[in-house]
């Protein structure tokens, strides 16, 4: 992302692919990209791909760029990411000055916490159209394909078929436009579809409250790391078959150590081979990017967490102290 | 041109139109492997300025 105008490129930087199909002048006809939480590529594939670009070349023939609008990037005034005031010291300890996608959203992240401004909300950025109940088509990906119950779009009315032809006057063509705009839309809003229903046109309003921006896993993201202090441990989860031999239930906490970095994780006396069952109390099963991040987005800097695990076939009680700051700090 | 070393690369191609001034159905275009990437976005406006075509902007994190 060297010198790449961020300005014009809004995307979710937690990615690591993204497409936007433009015209000359910095304008967008459609993007294409993103994802769901627990699938990379649940919405990438060669169909939707060639049926975005199909319609993409329809609206260039059309001259049909997306309106300048609150969702289209201006890209003006001009903004690379070597002017976040905190990327200067992220390049400064590599050898390859590359910045990657997620480096831009760190960047701002840990400028944001150097002013104290950051709060574990802005890890949640580009919610995809599930956070409003709404289960899109993968190949055709303005059409919904189940709509959660008791969602805001089932309490709007939305129906499996519809297709999204708008979202506050956003033309949506795939999966990423929708999610454009869920990133400009407010915790507490409104927000209008314009859906096509067999030959009909229907508006819906969908009325949105609550914590919808924070999706269920988040793990995946890069930036998560911001939101607060891991475990400094990596690990496994236990197969079916060691589970059976240990006693642990197939849907239970099961994570075999196999990596320590955190000195604070070695200082507990947690080590390589330990198999840990529960963490602050929680016993349900995670992968070792869930638990991490279970403590990032629910203990601070400096908390203790009990730790329970088995060694030796033994149980074993410990408690990691997370570092007081963030080692950036 | 040279290709940018970069983990984050940003890949700029154009598609080719269809025959047809028509908003109909565009049928794909066998390429055979050969995508002529450019790897400076100024450079693809430009392309695009003069040959009239849209543009397929990719990011790819090499991570």
């Amino acid at each position: 992302m060297n010198e790449v105008n961020i300005n014009l490129f809004q995307f979710e930087y937690d990615l690591t692919w993204m497409a936007f199909f433009m015209d000359a002048e910095d304008q967008t006809y459609t993007r294409y990209g993103g994802r769901e939480d627990a699938d990379a590529e649940s919405h990438l594939n060669k169909a939707s791909l060639m049926h975005t670009m199909q319609e993409a070349l329809r609206l260039h023939l059309a001259g049909k760029v997306q309106h300048v609008n609150r969702y289209q990037a201006t890209g003006k005034p001009m903004h690379t990411p070597e002017d976040i005031p905190t990327m200067a010291a992220m390049l400064a300890r590599r050898d390859v000055k590359c910045i990657h996608c997620h480096d831009v959203k760190v960047a701002e992240l840990r400028h944001r916490w150097t002013l104290g401004e950051f709060t574990r909300d802005m890890v949640f950025t580009y919610p995809v159209p599930s956070a409003i109940g709404l289960q899109m088509n993968a190949d055709r990906q303005n059409q919904v394909e189940a709509v959660a119950q008791q969602s805001p779009a089932a309490t709007a009315g939305v129906r499996m078929g519809d297709v999204v032809l708008s979202a506050d006057g956003q033309r949506i063509v795939t999966f990423a436009d929708f999610s454009r705009v869920l990133e400009l839309t407010p915790p507490e809003s409104e927000l209008v579809l314009e859906l096509r229903r067999g030959q009909q046109l229907i508006p819906v309003t969908l009325e949105l409250t609550g914590q919808w921006r924070r999706s269920q896993d988040p793990s995946w993201r890069e930036s998560l790391h911001i939101a607060g202090p891991n475990t400094g441990l990596g690990g496994k989860p236990l197969s079916t078959r060691e589970r059976r031999a240990l006693g642990i239930a197939p849907d239970a906490l099961a994570l075999s150590v196999n990596f320590i970095w955190g000195a604070h994780t070695k200082q507990a006396g947690v080590r390589r081979g330990d198999v840990i069952i529960a963490i602050d109390g929680q016993r349900h099963d995670m992968t070792g990017r869930q638990l991490h991040a279970y403590c990032m987005l629910n203990k601070d800097w400096g908390d203790q967490v009990p730790v329970v695990l088995l060694r030796d076939g033994k149980e074993k009680k410990l408690t990691i102290t997370f570092p007081a700051k963030p080692p950036w700090q | 041109m040279t290709r940018a070393i970069n983990p984050l690369a940003l890949f700029v191609a154009q598609f080719a139109l269809g025959g047809s001034a028509v908003a109909a159905e565009i049928p794909p275009q066998l390429l055979d492997g050969k995508i002529d990437w450019v790897y400076s976005y100024d450079e693809g406006k430009q392309l695009a300025r003069e040959n009239g075509k849209p543009l397929f902007v990719v990011f790819r994190c090499e991570r």
